[in-house]
Parts: C-alpha cells; structure tokens; sequence
C-alpha cells in the first residue's frame, strides 16, 4: 500500500511550489535536519549572547550591568536553552540527516512525526523565552529548577515548565523514530556490526532520551502541579519532600549529560579515522564502551546529592568512577587511531583534536568530583561550572563544529573556507580555555556558582575578569564562523560525493544527495564500505 | 543533482519495512511510559518508607468496591484484546478481532464511567497529604491513558471498518501493546492505592 504511495512521486513530478511552502510542509529528512541546525543555532545566538551578558555582568565587582533578578532570568535561560534547544537538537539535526544516510535508507522510518518533532522545538523554544515579556518575567531558578525556588516564581515558571513539556514530547518522538530507523531501515548487508559509530551514537542517545526523558515530564508536572493544583509532592509540611523533585529530576538528568555528549563523541569517531587515513582502532570496542556508558549512565544520578545526605555518597561514587572507564577507552580508541596516521589538519580535524582534547579535561575534572571528599569541597562553586563547561562546550560543541566542517559539503555541494576555519577553530580553542580554565581556581577559591556579584575583597577579580576577555574571544570566533557561512553561501558547488576520502555510506552519493538519497549502494562487506569500494577500484586501476 | 530514481528494490524494501514498524514504535512509546509512571511509583515508595503507618495517619482510606469492580472490568478488557490478537491470525481477519475490539471498547468506557463514580466515595483533597496528591495524580494520568486507548481503538476500529486493514495487522498490535500496558497499569494502580491503603 505504501509502495504505491512512494513511487508516483519519483515518477510523477508534482505541481510546483514555492521554495518555502516546500521548505515548511517538508518530511524529507535532509531538509528536517537543516532546519533542526538552523533552530538550534539561532538559539544558540541567543543563548551565547546571554552568556556575554553573564561574562560583562561578572567583569568588575560590584557591578551593575544586570540587576539580580535579571541575571537570575539570564543564567537560567542560558543554561536551558543551551541543554535543551541548541546542544541536543543540533546532534538531532546531524542524525537527522546524517543517519538514514549512513545506513543507506531513503528517508526516516516516520517522516511525518519527524516533521512534528522539528516543528515542536521552536514551539516549545519561544513558549520558555516568552516568559521575558510576561510582568513577572522569565524563569529564574537557573535550568535545574530546584524546589523551593520553582514554586516561588511567577507566570515565566509556568511558561518555562510548559515550553520543556513540548521540547521533551520533541525529543521523545524523535528519538523513537531514530531507533525505529536504525533497527529496521538499515541497507542489505549492514549488520549492526558495521553501522557507523555515529549513528551507533544517535542509537544509544535515543535509548537514553526514551528511558530518561519521561522522568524530566513526570518531574516537570510534579512541580506544576504543586504550583497549581495544589498537591504536596514537594511540600514537606504535607508529608512532601525536595527529595521527590531530586531524584526525579537527576535520574532524568544525569542521563541527559550523556545525551548531550554521545553524538560528539559518534562526530569525532567519524572524523578522526577519516583524517588519519587509517581505520578507527577497536570499532567494536567504542561500540561496546557506548553500550557501557549508556547501561551505566542510569545507575549515577545521586552524585549531584552528596551533599543533601538523602543519598549513598559511597555507592554513587563507586558507579560514577566505574562511568569514568568505558568512557576512557574512548579517548584510547581514538589516540591510538591517530597513532601513525597520516594527519590532516582541516578545519573539521582540528575541531575534532580540540574535541579531545578539552573533553579529557571535563572528564578529569568530573572523575574528580566523583570522589564525595572533593565534591563536598567544590560542590555548587565555579569549579563546577568549569567542569560542565569542559564537557559541554569544549565536549559537545567542539564535536558539533567539527561535524559541522565535516559535513557542510556534503550537506550543500560546497566547502566552508578552510582558513577561515582554522582561525574560528584557535579563536574558540584559545577563547574557550581563557574563559573557562580560570573557573576551577575561582571555584577552589570558594566562588559559588549563580552569584550575580562580589566584592573586591573576595580575591575573585583578576580571574573574572581574563574569563570574560576569553568569553569576547569566543564571541569573535563565533562571528568568524558566520562570515564564513555568508562567504560560503555564495560559492559554486565544488564538492564531489566523497571529498574527503570518507568510509561510511553518506559518501556513497552525491553531495548534496537527491531527494531519495541514492541512485545505488555499493556492496556492504565491512563497516567502512565506501573504502573497500576506493580501495577496489584502485585496486582495479593497479592490475589495468 | 541527478534526476535518476533510487533502486526499486531499495523503495520497496523500505516502503515495506517502514510500514510494519509500528509495533516496534509502540513498544518503546509504552516503555518510556512506564518510566514516566515509574517516576510516581518512585515517590509513592518513598513516602512509604518514609511513614511509619501507611496511609499517613489522618487518611480515610478509599473504599475497595468499586474499584474493585473498575479494575475488573478494565482486566476483561485486556483479555477481550488478546482476543482480538488471536482472531487477527484467522482468514476473516479482520472481521472478528473488530468485534471483539468493541468489547475492549467498551470495557474502556465502562472503566472511565465507573472510576468518576467512585470517586464521590473518596473523602479527602488533593493537597492533604502526600498520599492524597499521589492518588489523585496518578488516577487523573491513568484516566488520560485509558482515554487515549480509547481514542487508539476508535482509530483502528474506523480503519478495520473501512477495510484498510485487511492486509496489515500491525495497527491492531500496536493498538494492543499500549492497551496490555494500560491494563498492567490499572491492576498495579489498583494495588498500590487501594489495597495498600485498605483498613
């Protein structure tokens, strides 16, 4: 039945549209995961820019830049839609199209709900952003919302618990129909042991969004609830407990840290075998370490309570050391690919090496806190903030850049200007680490996180003040990535189907592919199929 | 760009599998409700453990009745289903899995009518107690979920009817994967609100 539904359009060409009418009613997964980049970017220009509010706010003492309330509504806008509309819909936005690609499909496995998860992001993205003109204002209890702070606030709060409820109905359809697309679309011959690991990665996020995102709604109403209705989840003079908002939201939340993560892990692990020119060392091993991380990432939750004393201090450090070596195998998988290879330093590798890079540091800094003795020490401070940081940024985004450069030609037919590249890439790296590396000695100063001031005499000058320089520094990088999109908008279609001598099936076709992806699949006999069929034909050229 | 069509034999395959993926689609739906109910079970645990006598002290419980009779009727709403699964295997397909997808129907219905019966059987607030808010809470989601199956069933029974499933069984397990669940839900509710809490 559906069969028939399919073919008359390849045959049939259909009435013309206007570009953006056909833009707006897509299901094509190629546009859907363009305009997932484009959203999520644009609200990365929000996001960022409120970041250089915080950093202009935190430059001197005493300042007065923003007042309380409004750098209480910044950070907690930052924090959300940085986590939850920039950082996990554009590792959406690349599975989106990169996924059903890798695998060989013609499209996802529900193309429609694909278009309703994309559609839901800016729905729910301007609900939480439209608490800034209610009289109130916006949410201010930072992205955690912790109780009793959320049940304090005005209408932003409602709107704020609102716009998540849609971006995590967003994610949770999404996710469902990534599974659903990598376990039944799959290519003849592409076994689960030779997917790629990027779509490995989506795989294991979209587990993770599935099991973990339904604690954050069922948390999210909890909180309205008691705002609104009444209940006492949270009221301990009713029999309540902050404790119920805790582990509900952090069994949700920890999870969520490794949804934010994997696909840039998945990125790197594409990049670097790709400008090594060697194959990734112990693919089955970063595919069993991703299996790991995810098993263990619901077993951790409690090491962001160790200072309640609501929870096992010991027992949470034991499972959150033992994360800590699935996701140390990676860093040797990939060092080791690098290991003699023949390296090419792109835009998109350089990306990639800083990816790995500052990640190990996040990773070190988090193994650190780990340990109770120490958490006990920094917890709530700067150090915390440099270490999600590290993570986050210097992890997820390094990655999603690095995928960025990697794969704009194939997305566009075009290739963003390689100098311009590598000087966006030392901006941020150079950027990213005068901001953020001063954090940790601020923090084991004792600087305590969401403060909006301090006075000269707490010592925390000289600091802030290099982490805000190193934050303009970002800010310029990420100027330099946008004139290098305009530069490139207006240059010829240069890239051929596999310009940078790739290995997984996106490089099977043209770039950017036709509407129905591929006109043939080459065989499928290894998890580097694009490869064999290089190394075939030059094989094949030799004995000519 | 090229103009060329894909592989036939790619279309098919993909038209074909895409179209029987329902039922893998509505089993991770169904699991990431079970977290979601999971997370209230959670908190209802914890208040447990937390108070000495359970329910807290100054909780009338609710009576045992009609409920009782409510989740009866939504269990034999869950077999009329297996029911139809069975018959889905038969030639007549889909003739007689719709009849008994009626039955489940109105099982479903039945439930919805019997449980706002009772609850004028029910002497205390929402905001009294954490027992209360949880009781509440959780009755109001698991009514929305048995609305939803209600509307799930009224959609594949629409699409039998029309005759569109006459080569297709996934609408049907799917529509029955989320009713089992609702129907496990409804018994394990049953147990934690009511007879835990029974005098």
């Amino acid at each position: 039945m559906t069969t028939t539904e399919v073919r008359p359009a390849t045959v049939a060409p259909r009435p013309a549209r206007s570009r953006a009418l056909d833009w707006l009613t897509t299901t094509d997964h190629k546009k859907i995961g363009i305009m997932y980049l484009f959203n999520s970017f644009a609200f990365f220009a929000i996001a960022g820019a409120m970041a250089l509010l915080i950093r202009t706010q935190l430059a001197q003492p005493n300042n007065d830049v923003l007042s309380p309330k409004a750098y209480n509504e910044t950070f907690t806008m930052h924090g959300t839609l940085m986590i939850f509309l920039v950082i996990l819909p554009l590792l959406s936005g690349f599975g989106n199209y990169i996924v059903p690609l890798q695998i060989g499909a013609l499209d996802m496995a529900f193309p429609r709900v694909n278009a309703l998860s994309f559609w839901l992001l800016p729905v729910g993205g301007l609900t939480i952003l439209s608490g800034f003109v209610t009289s109130g204002g916006a949410a201010a209890a930072g992205w955690t919302n912790y109780v009793p702070l959320a049940l304090q606030e005005g209408t932003g709060e409602d709107l704020w618990l609102l716009g998540l409820l849609v971006v995590g109905t967003s994610s949770l359809l999404g996710a469902i129909n990534f599974i659903v697309t990598v376990l039944r679309l799959r290519a003849p011959g592409l076994s689960m042991a030779r997917v790629p690991i990027f779509t490995w990665a989506t795989l294991s996020t979209s587990v993770l969004v599935v099991l973990a995102v339904p604690a954050l709604t069922a948390t999210l109403m909890i909180v309205f609830a008691d705002r609104h209705l009444g209940t006492a989840f949270l009221d301990p003079s009713h029999g309540g407990s902050v404790f119920n908002y805790l582990n509900t939201f952090w069994f949700f939340g920890h999870p969520e840290v490794y949804m934010l993560i994997m696909g840039a892990w998945g990125i790197a692990s594409e990049i670097i075998p790709v400008f090594s020119g060697k194959p990734l060392f112990g693919y089955r091993g970063v595919i069993a370490s991703l299996l790991l991380v995810l098993a263990l990432s619901f077993t951790v939750w409690g090491h962001h309570m160790y200072t309640t004393g609501l929870v096992d201090d010991s027992l949470f450090s034991v499972t959150t050391e033992l994360i800590s070596v699935p996701t140390g195998v990676l860093f040797f998988n990939w060092l080791f690919t690098l290991w003699k290879g023949k390296i090419r330093f792109e835009p998109a590798m350089s990306f990639a090496l800083g990816f790995v890079a500052l990640f190990v540091i996040g990773g070190i800094d988090g193994v650190w806190m780990a340990s109770p003795a120490m958490d006990y020490a920094v917890h709530d401070t700067y150090f915390v903030v440099a270490h999600i940081h590290y993570v986050l940024f210097g992890g997820s985004l390094f990655g999603i850049f690095a995928g960025v450069y990697y794969w704009f030609p194939k997305m566009t037919g075009k290739f963003l200007d390689r100098r311009l590249g590598n000087l966006q890439f030392w901006l941020l790296f150079i950027g990213f680490n005068v901001t953020f590396f001063p954090m940790h000695y601020l923090g084991l100063s004792g600087m305590p996180r969401r403060i909006e001031t301090y006075t000269a005499s707490d010592g925390w000058t000289t600091l802030n003040l290099v982490a805000t320089i190193g934050s303009y520094v970002i800010g310029l990088g990420m100027i330099v990535g946008l004139v290098n999109l305009i530069v490139t908008w207006r240059k010829p279609r240069t890239a051929t189907g596999d310009p940078w001598e790739g290995n997984t099936l996106e490089w099977a076709t043209t770039s950017p592919p036709p509407p129905h992806n591929f006109d043939a699949l080459p065989p499928i006999t290894s998890e580097r199929p694009v490869r064999d069929q290089r190394l075939a034909a030059a094989q094949a050229e030799v004995t000519a | 760009m090229t103009t060329a069509q894909p592989p036939a034999d790619l279309v098919e395959r993909h038209a074909v599998r895409a179209a029987s993926s329902a039922v893998m689609a509505m089993t991770l739906f169904v699991a990431s409700e079970a977290v979601f109910f999971g997370a209230f079970f959670g908190i209802y645990a914890s208040a447990y453990t937390a108070s000495k006598v359970w329910p807290p002290a100054d909780v009338s419980a609710p009576g045992l009745r009609l409920p009782t009779i409510s989740t009866a009727v939504l269990v034999f709403g869950g077999l009329s289903m297996l029911l139809a699964r069975r018959a889905s295997r038969r030639d007549d397909f889909p003739h007689r899995s719709v009849a008994w997808l009626w039955v489940t129907l109105a099982s479903a219905i039945a439930f919805l009518v019997l449980v706002v019966v009772s609850l004028p059987d029910t002497h205390f607030g929402i905001g009294q107690g954490i027992f209360e808010s949880l009781f509440y809470t959780i009755t109001a989601l698991a009514m929305a979920h048995v609305f939803g199956g209600i509307v799930l069933l009224t959609l594949v029974i629409g699409r039998a009817r029309a005759g569109e499933l006459a080569f297709q069984r996934e609408p049907l397990q799917a529509a029955s994967i989320y009713w089992y669940f609702v129907v496990a839900l409804g018994v394990v509710i049953y147990l934690l609100l009511y007879v835990a809490a029974a005098d």
